[in-house]
C-alpha cells in the first residue's frame, strides 16, 4: 500500500513522424512525446483535466507542458486555461497538443454542464481549508484550535469541521445570504486583521471553492463515499537536469463510488527541501539546486510523493573514483556520478582499525593490537580483521547492547532479573548470528513464563497495546506511528485505521502478574472513532488462527515486504557510515525518501538473499571503500552531507568513550583477560548461590564492576554516561541517544571526576615506562597510531623539565584524552 | 461558469462611492471618508498585530510615520510625493498595494488624492486613537427583499402584549404572528446579524444587540411605533452577542465577543460603565430580580457577577470549570439568567448541568487566598439541573417557576425550578437550537434554530402551536408595518 508506485496510466506514445510543422533546432527535437491523459473526460461544469506533457531526449523525459501549445477544436465544448482542459458545454471535440514539430489529437467528452454541481464538503471544502494552511498542526488544526476557532488536522475529521465551520461560535463565521462577508473568507484575504496572516487570494482556485460553497448554503452533509486513492502523474520519480527545472504535477482522485475527479487545483503540495525544489499551489515543480528532494501531494487523508532530483553540471566536474570494492561502492558511485560529486579516498590502515574496532566491538585496538595490524603487510589484512571482529565475544556484546537501547532492556521495568534474562539472549543471538527474521519471530511471538522464556519479557518491557504497536512499528518497520493514535498521520499515509490494525495483532496476548505472556482466546481491538472492530494486520498473509502475532510475524519477515530488510539494512548502514540511507533510521516515510533509493533496494535484496545474514552484510559494508575513505572531503564533495562520498566523523558514544578511557589507562583489564575473570566469577556465583533469581541479581552487579560498559546491554548510568548522551531506554528511537556535541560534556572532559580518576590510574600505569615507551605507547593506545617525531619531541620535553614525573605522566594523558582525534571516530 | 449573482455589493463600498461624487467643494474628512477605506483594505497588513514593512496604518499617527523604506508616506499638499498614494497608484503589480489583491476602486484613490491635496488633515481630537474609534455607528443597509436561503435564528422577543414575536433576521427585526406564523412585519436598516432582541415593559422600544462578526459589534433602540432605529447606544470591536434590560426597565447591559460588558441608562443612553476582564466572548447577562447585581457569562468558563451600580466586580462564578468533585468539568458558559423573583441565577453552556448559584454565598465560598485549601474541601452551596442533553446549552430562561433550557441536539426541554427534575421535552427542531422566549400571559414559548425554524408552544399543554421558517419569501415593503398597541 505504501511503497506501490503510482502508474502512469495511460501514457500515449507519438511514434517518430513530425507533423507538418517545420522542424526545429535539433536539440529541441525530442524522440518522443508523451501526452497526459490521452483522452479526456470532463462530466461537470465544474470538471477540469491538467496536461502533463512529457518529452524524451537520449532516453531521458523532460517536462513539456510549459512549453506546450494547446488548442481547442471546439471552444464550446472545451477551453484551455494554460495547460488545464475546462468544461464548456456538452459535447465531444478534440484538443491538439503540439510540441516540437510533432502534434497529438485527445479526445474530450464534455457532459452535464447543465446540471448544477454543489461544491462538496467533505471533498473540495475541507481539501481547501488544508491546502490554504488553516488544518495544519500550527494554525486551527492544532488540538486547541487557534484564537478560538479548531478545525481537525487535515481535515481527518469532518464531523468536527462541519460543526466549527457552521454552527459552532454562534454562526460566526460564515454569512450565506453574502458569502464573501464571511469570517473564513474576510480573515485569510487579511480584509481584517489575522493572526496567520494572508492565507488565501481571490485569484486562488479555493476562494471559489469557499466562496460558492457558502452561496449554495453551505451543507456539511457527509456521503459515505470516500477518497479511495490519488495518483500523481508523473509516477514516483523525475530527475531535472539544469537548465530543464520544471515539472507539472497532476493529481487525479478516484472516490469509492467509482467516480474520478482531477483534484490538482485542491490538492496541498510541499517540498521536503525547499533550497532543492520549490512547488507551486498549482504543482508547478522548480528545481533550484542540485539535490534530492521530495514533493509530496496531499489530497484529504491521501499522501503521496513524487521524488526530485536536481542536477545541475559543475564547472571542471570531471568523473574519477578510487576503485570499487564491491556492491556498495558501485551504486554509492552511480549516485554521485549522477549529482556531480568526487568520491574521497581510502583512509589510512590506523584510521580504519580505530574506526571498526569502534563500529564493531565498541573498543578501540589495544597497543598490541594496533602494532600487529600495522605490522602485517597481507593486501587482505583489512577484509581478515573484519572477518576475525565480526566473531568476537566483543562485538556480540555491543550490537546486543544497540538492540538493548531500543526495546527498553532496564531493570527498573524487566524486574527480577528479567533485564539480564533477556539481554543474554540478545547477546546469544549475535554470538549465534541468528538470522534475523527467525530473531523478529521469535521475540514477537514469544509466549511463556518471562523468568524462563527471554524473548517474551519484549511484552513485558511494552505492556498496553499502544507500545506495542508505536514500538513493533518503530523497530521494524521504521516508522513512526505514535500520531495515528489519535488523527491521520500529518505527513504520510499512515492512518488511525493503520495504527489500530498493528494494535489488533496484539489484542490477544497478555502478561500476567506473575509474569506469564499468555495468549487469550478473545480480545479485539476497536477504532477509537468509528467503533469498527479491526483486522489485525498481516493475517491475509498466513493462516495463524491461534496467534494472530505468528501472522504478523510471517508478513513482516516475508521476502519482499517493504519495510523489514530495508529497515534493519538502514539501521546498519548508519551504525557504520554515521548516516542512514533514510535518515533519521526510523523515520520512513514517502516524505522523507532515501537519499540513494537503488542503494538501499540493493542491500535490501542481499540482507534476505543471504537468510537474513546480519553478519554478512556487515561484511559487505565494512569492505566497502565508502566505508574506508577519509573523511576529510575534496573540492567535489565538500557539499555533500547525504550521499556518502567521504566518511563522516563521529563523536564517540558514551559507552565507547568511557570505555576508550578505560582502556587508554589501564583502568579497565584488557578484554581477553576480562572473559577469564568473568567465567571464574560467573563459576563461583553459580556454585554459592542457589536461587536463581539471587544469583541472576548477583551476576549482574559482578557485571557492573567489571566495568566495560560497551560489553553490557545495560551499562550502569553515571553522571558521566548520561552527560555523553546514554539513552534512559524508554522509548524505541534511536533519537533517545544524544550524539551532539555539548559544553558539559567538554566540561566533564576537562574537570569532571570521572576523567580525573582515570587518569590518574593512566599517569601510574604509564609512568613506570622509559619516555618514549611511554609516549608510543600512549598514542597506540588512545590514538591507534604511533606519534610523530614532533609529537614524541613535545612529549618528551614536558616530562624532562617536569619536576614531579608522576604529575608530569598525568597531564600527559589527560591533555591526549582531550583531543578531538581521542574523541571522535574519524 | 459560475453563476454568482452578488445582489448587494458593500454598502460602505456604495456610500464612498456616492460621496466620492459629492461636488468637489466638499473637504474630504478623513475620520468619515479616508479612515473605513484604510480600515477594510490596509490595516489587515499594517495593523496593530501585524506591521509588513515596517508600517501600520491603524492610527492617523502610525499612518503618517515612515515604514522600513523611511519614505513619508504622506506629503500633505502633493499626493504624487506619497509614498502611499505612490505605491496604491503604481503599474508594476510587483509593488502595487494592496498587495496580492484588487487595487483601490478608481474612487477611492480619488478620494484619497483629494485628502492629501487639501492638506491631509486630521478631523478628530487624538491622533493615537485607533482608525476603528472614527468611524461611529455604521449605516445600514435595508434588508434583501427576499432571502436567499434562511438565516440562522440566533435571538426571539415577545412584544409585550403577546401578538407579535421578533425574530433576528439580517439587517433587520422581522415580525411574525405567534398563533399562525405569518410575517407582519419587517424593521429594517439593523446590524447584519441579531444576536439579542428585548422589548421595553411598554412595548415601545426594542433593543437590539448584533453586529459584524469580528469587525463591528452594535447595541441600539428601535422605535416600535416607526419601526426605525432611534439610538445607537454603543458599538463594539466585535458582534454583540447579549443585551437586556433591568427588571425596572431603567438600565441596559449588553456584552460582546470583544470581551466586553457595558451598561447604560435606558432613559439618556449614556454608558454608566464598562468592564473588560472576561478573557473571551461575553455570551450572556442578566440582572438580577432586585436591580442589585449583574452577571455576564463567558466562553472563558466563568461568570461574573458585577454591582449593577457601580461595575464593581462582586464576585466570579467558576462552578463551570471545576478541578474536581463531583461536578467537574471545563466548559465554556453560553447563557446566564437571574430567576425573575429570587437571588438565584442560573448558568449554563457546555457540561451536564445546569448550575443554580446565590451571588452572595458565592463571594462567601470564594473567600480570599488565604483559605485556598477550605475552599477546594468544601461543599458549595450550588444545585445542579442534570439537564440530559448530549451537546451545549445555548437558550436559557426561568418563569414561573419554570426553568427552560435549548441545545445544540436540537432539544428544549423543561425544568421544575424546585424540584430540579425535568417536566417535559418539547420535540421537533431538526438543528442546534440558539434562540428562547417566552410570554408568561398566553403561555407562549417561541424558540429558534440554526436552520431558521421557529417553533411556538404551548407550556400548558406541551402542544406545538406553529411553526414557521423566519424567511422572507415574498417582495412584501413590511418595512413601516407598526405593532398596534
Amino acid at each position: 500500500m505504501l511503497f506501490s508506485r503510482i502508474v502512469c496510466l495511460g501514457m500515449l506514445v507519438v511514434g517518430a513522424v513530425p507533423s507538418g510543422a517545420k522542424p526545429a533546432a535539433p536539440a529541441a527535437v525530442p524522440e518522443r512525446v508523451e501526452v497526459y491523459p490521452t483522452a479526456v473526460k470532463l462530466d461537470s461544469r465544474r470538471a477540469y483535466r491538467q496536461f502533463v506533457v512529457t518529452g524524451y531526449f537520449h532516453g531521458e523525459p523532460r517536462d513539456l507542458t510549459g512549453q506546450a501549445l494547446f488548442r481547442s477544436a471546439n471552444e464550446r465544448v472545451v477551453k484551455m486555461d494554460g495547460s488545464r482542459a475546462l468544461a464548456a458545454g456538452d459535447g465531444t471535440a478534440s484538443l491538439n497538443v503540439s510540441i516540437g514539430g510533432r502534434t497529438v489529437q485527445v479526445p474530450v467528452t464534455v457532459a452535464h454542464t447543465a446540471a448544477a454541481d454543489p461544491v462538496r464538503f467533505k471533498f473540495e471544502t475541507l481539501a481547501v481549508l488544508t491546502k490554504q494552511g488553516c488544518a495544519t498542526g500550527s494554525c486551527h488544526g492544532s488540538p486547541h484550535g487557534k484564537g478560538g476557532f479548531s478545525l481537525s488536522l487535515f481535515g481527518y475529521d469532518p464531523r468536527i469541521d462541519s460543526v466549527s465551520l457552521t454552527r459552532d461560535g454562534f454562526n460566526r463565521r460564515l454569512n450565506v445570504m453574502e458569502p464573501t462577508d464571511s469570517l473564513i473568507i474576510k480573515k485569510p484575504l487579511l480584509e481584517i486583521p489575522h493572526v496567520g496572516g494572508k492565507r488565501l487570494r481571490k485569484t486562488d482556485p479555493g476562494y471559489k471553492v469557499l466562496r460558492n460553497w457558502i452561496y449554495e448554503g453551505a451543507s456539511v452533509e457527509l456521503p459515505k463515499t470516500d477518497c479511495t486513492k490519488i495518483v500523481i502523474t508523473p509516477g514516483s520519480s523525475r530527475i531535472l537536469h539544469a537548465p530543464f527545472l520544471k515539472q507539472q504535477l497532476s493529481v487525479v482522485a478516484t472516490y469509492s463510488d467509482g467516480t474520478t475527479r482531477d483534484v490538482s487545483e485542491i490538492a496541498a503540495y510541499e517540498s521536503s527541501n525547499v533550497n532543492i525544489a520549490k512547488v507551486e499551489p498549482d504543482g508547478l515543480i522548480t528545481g533550484l539546486n542540485r539535490g534530492q528532494a521530495a514533493i509530496s501531494v496531499r489530497y484529504l487523508d491521501k499522501f503521496q510523493s513524487v521524488f526530485v532530483t536536481v542536477v545541475q553540471d559543475v564547472p571542471g566536474f570531471a568523473w574519477k573514483a578510487p576503485a570499487e570494492n564491491n556492491l556498495v561502492d558501485r551504486l554509492v558511485d552511480e549516485k554521485l556520478k549522477q549529482l556531480q560529486y568526487l568520491p574521497s579516498g581510502l583512509c589510512s590502515d590506523s584510521v580504519f582499525l580505530r574506526r571498526l574496532y569502534f563500529d564493531l566491538t565498541g573498543l578501540p585496538p589495544t597497543a598490541e593490537q594496533v602494532r600487529t595490524f600495522l605490522k602485517d603487510p597481507a593486501p587482505t589484512k583489512r577484509a581478515a580483521l573484519i572477518d576475525s571482529l565480526l566473531t568476537t565475544e566483543e562485538f556480540a556484546r555491543f550490537q546486543a547492547l544497540k538492540k538493548a537501547d531500543l526495546m527498553r532492556v532496564s531493570p527498573r521495568t524487566l524486574k527480577d532479573g528479567r533485564a539480564d534474562l533477556f539481554a543474554q539472549w540478545l547477546i546469544e543471538a549475535f554470538r549465534k548470528n541468528m538470522p534475523y527474521d527467525q530473531f523478529a519471530r521469535t521475540l514477537l511471538t514469544a509466549s511463556g513464563d518471562t523468568l524462563a522464556v527471554a524473548p517474551a519479557n519484549y511484552y513485558v518491557a511494552i505492556p498496553t497495546m499502544q507500545e506495542r504497536t508505536e514500538m513493533t512499528a518503530q523497530l521494524f518497520m521504521g516508522t513512526r506511528v505514535e500520531c495515528t493514535r489519535c488523527h491521520n498521520h500529518p505527513f504520510e499515509n499512515w492512518t488511525m485505521r493503520d495504527y489500530y490494525s498493528i494494535g489488533a495483532v496484539f489484542a490477544r496476548t497478555n502478561v500476567t502478574k506473575t509474569g506469564m505472556v499468555q495468549l487469550t482466546s478473545a480480545g479485539e481491538v476497536q477504532h477509537p472513532t468509528t467503533d469498527e472492530t479491526m483486522t489485525p494486520w498481516g493475517s491475509e498473509t498466513g493462516s495463524h488462527p491461534a496467534d494472530r502475532r505468528a501472522a504478523f510475524a510471517t508478513w513482516l519477515t516475508q521476502p519482499g515486504n517493504p519495510f523489514f530488510a530495508r529497515v534493519e539494512v538502514n539501521r546498519m548502514w548508519a551504525d557504520l557510515m554515521g548516516r542512514g540511507i533514510v535518515n533519521p533510521v526510523d523515520d520512513f516515510r514517502s516524505s522523507n525518501p532515501p537519499a540513494n533509493v537503488p542503494l538501499l533496494d540493493a542491500l535490501a535484496q542481499e540482507f534476505e538473499r543471504s537468510g537474513y545474514d546480519r553478519r554478512q552484510l556487515l561484511r559487505l559494508l565494512c569492505n566497502s571503500r565508502t566505508y574506508q575513505s577519509v573523511t576529510q572531503s575534496n573540492k567535489f564533495n565538500e557539499s555533500d552531507e547525504a550521499l556518502f562520498s567521504h566518511a563522516r566523523v563521529r563523536m564517540l558514544t558514551a559507552e565507547q568513550l568511557k570505555d576508550a578511557i578505560g582502556l587508554t589507562t589501564h583502568e579497565l583489564l584488557p578484554p581477553a583477560q576480562l572473559a577469564e575473570q568473568e567465567k571464574q566469577m560467573r563459576a563461583k556465583i553459580t556454585a554459592e548461590v542457589s536461587d536463581p533469581v539471587q544469583a541472576r541479581q548477583q551476576m549482574t552487579r559482578m557485571e557492573a564492576r567489571m566495568g566495560y560498559a560497551t560489553q553490557r546491554p545495560y551499562p550502569e548510568t553515571s553522571a558521566f554516561t548520561t552527560t555523553f548522551g546514554q539513552p534512559s531506554r524508554e522509548t524505541a528511537c534511536t533519537c533517545e541517544r544524544q550524539n551532539s556535541p555539548t559544553l558539559l560534556e567538554a566540561l566533564e572532559l576537562l574537570n569532571g571526576g570521572t576523567a580525573y580518576r582515570m587518569a590518574q590510574t593512566g599517569a601510574r600505569y604509564y609512568a613506570a615506562l622509559e619516555d618514549s615507551k611511554l609516549i608510543e605507547e600512549l598514542y597506540l593506545s588512545a590514538l591507534s597510531r604511533f606519534p610523530t617525531a614532533k609529537e614524541q619531541e613535545t612529549a618528551k620535553q614536558y616530562l624532562a623539565k617536569s619536576p614531579n614525573r608522576e604529575n608530569a605522566v598525568m597531564d600527559l594523558v589527560w591533555t591526549v584524552l582531550n583531543t578531538q582525534e581521542f574523541l571522535f571516530q574519524h | 461558469m459560475f453563476p454568482y449573482p452578488f445582489h448587494r455589493g458593500f454598502p460602505l463600498l456604495a456610500l464612498l462611492v456616492l460621496l466620492a461624487a459629492t461636488p468637489a467643494s466638499a473637504n474630504v474628512s478623513f475620520s468619515k471618508e479616508v479612515a473605513p477605506i484604510l480600515l477594510k483594505r490596509c490595516t489587515g497588513c499594517h495593523g496593530e498585530r501585524t506591521n509588513q514593512g515596517g508600517y501600520r496604518a491603524h492610527t492617523f499617527a502610525s499612518l503618517m510615520k515612515a515604514g522600513a523604506s523611511g519614505l513619508a508616506p504622506v506629503v500633505a499638499g502633493k499626493a504624487n510625493e506619497s509614498a502611499l498614494f505612490q505605491r496604491i497608484v503604481t503599474k508594476v503589480e510587483a509593488i502595487r498595494m494592496p498587495k496580492s489583491d484588487d487595487p483601490l476602486a478608481p474612487a477611492q484613490i480619488e478620494l484619497i488624492r483629494k485628502w492629501i491635496a487639501e492638506g491631509a488633515n486630521y478631523d478628530a481630537p487624538d491622533k493615537t486613537a485607533p482608525l476603528k474609534s472614527l468611524l461611529g455607528p455604521r449605516q445600514h443597509p435595508a434588508a434583501p427583499a427576499v432571502y436567499r436561503t434562511a438565516v440562522p435564528v440566533m435571538a426571539l422577543a415577545f412584544a409585550p402584549d403577546g401578538k407579535e414575536i421578533a425574530v433576528g433576521g439580517y439587517n433587520e427585526v422581522t415580525l411574525w404572528n405567534p398563533t399562525t406564523g405569518t410575517l407582519t412585519g419587517r424593521w429594517q436598516h439593523l446590524p447584519e446579524r441579531i444576536q439579542a432582541l428585548a422589548f421595553s415593559k411598554d412595548g415601545k422600544t426594542l433593543l437590539v444587540g448584533g453586529g459584524t462578526p469580528g469587525e463591528y459589534g452594535e447595541v441600539s433602540l428601535v422605535n416600535t411605533t416607526t419601526g426605525e432605529r432611534s439610538t445607537v447606544l454603543d458599538t463594539f470591536n466585535d458582534i454583540v452577542l447579549t443585551a437586556a434590560f433591568s427588571p425596572d426597565g431603567k438600565r441596559i447591559a449588553a456584552g460582546s465577543a470583544d470581551a466586553n460588558v457595558r451598561v447604560y441608562d435606558s432613559g439618556t443612553g449614556k454608558r454608566l460603565w464598562s468592564s473588560s476582564i472576561h478573557s473571551d466572548w461575553v455570551t450572556g447577562v442578566s440582572f438580577s430580580f432586585d436591580g442589585q447585581f449583574l452577571a455576564s457569562s463567558s466562553r472563558d468558563m466563568t461568570v461574573k457577577v458585577y454591582e449593577a451600580d457601580s461595575g464593581n466586580l462582586f464576585t466570579t462564578y467558576n462552578g463551570h470549570n471545576r478541578q474536581i468533585g463531583r461536578y467537574q468539568g471545563h466548559a465554556p458558559v453560553y447563557a446566564v439568567q437571574f430567576a425573575p423573583d429570587a437571588p438565584l441565577a442560573y448558568s449554563a453552556g457546555g457540561g451536564k448541568w445546569i448550575q443554580i448559584w446565590n451571588p452572595i454565598e458565592v463571594k462567601a465560598e470564594s473567600g480570599d487566598a488565604g483559605d485556598m485549601e477550605e475552599r477546594f474541601a468544601k461543599q458549595s452551596h450550588t444545585h445542579y439541573i442534570e439537564h440530559g442533553f448530549s451537546k451545549e446549552v445555548f437558550g436559557l430562561l426561568v418563569r414561573d417557576g419554570q426553568v427552560f433550557a435549548t441545545s445544540a441536539d436540537g432539544l428544549l426541554k423543561q425544568f421544575d425550578a424546585t424540584t430540579l427534575t425535568e417536566v417535559r421535552t418539547y420535540p421537533g427542531h431538526t438543528d442546534w437550537v440558539f434562540a428562547l422566549a417566552c410570554d408568561s400571559p398566553t403561555h407562549r414559548l417561541a424558540s429558534g434554530a440554526y436552520n431558521g425554524e421557529v417553533k411556538v408552544w404551548d407550556t400548558k399543554t406541551g402542544q406545538c402551536v406553529t411553526t414557521f421558517l423566519a424567511r422572507p419569501r415574498e417582495e412584501k415593503r413590511l418595512s413601516r408595518i407598526t405593532l398596534r398597541h
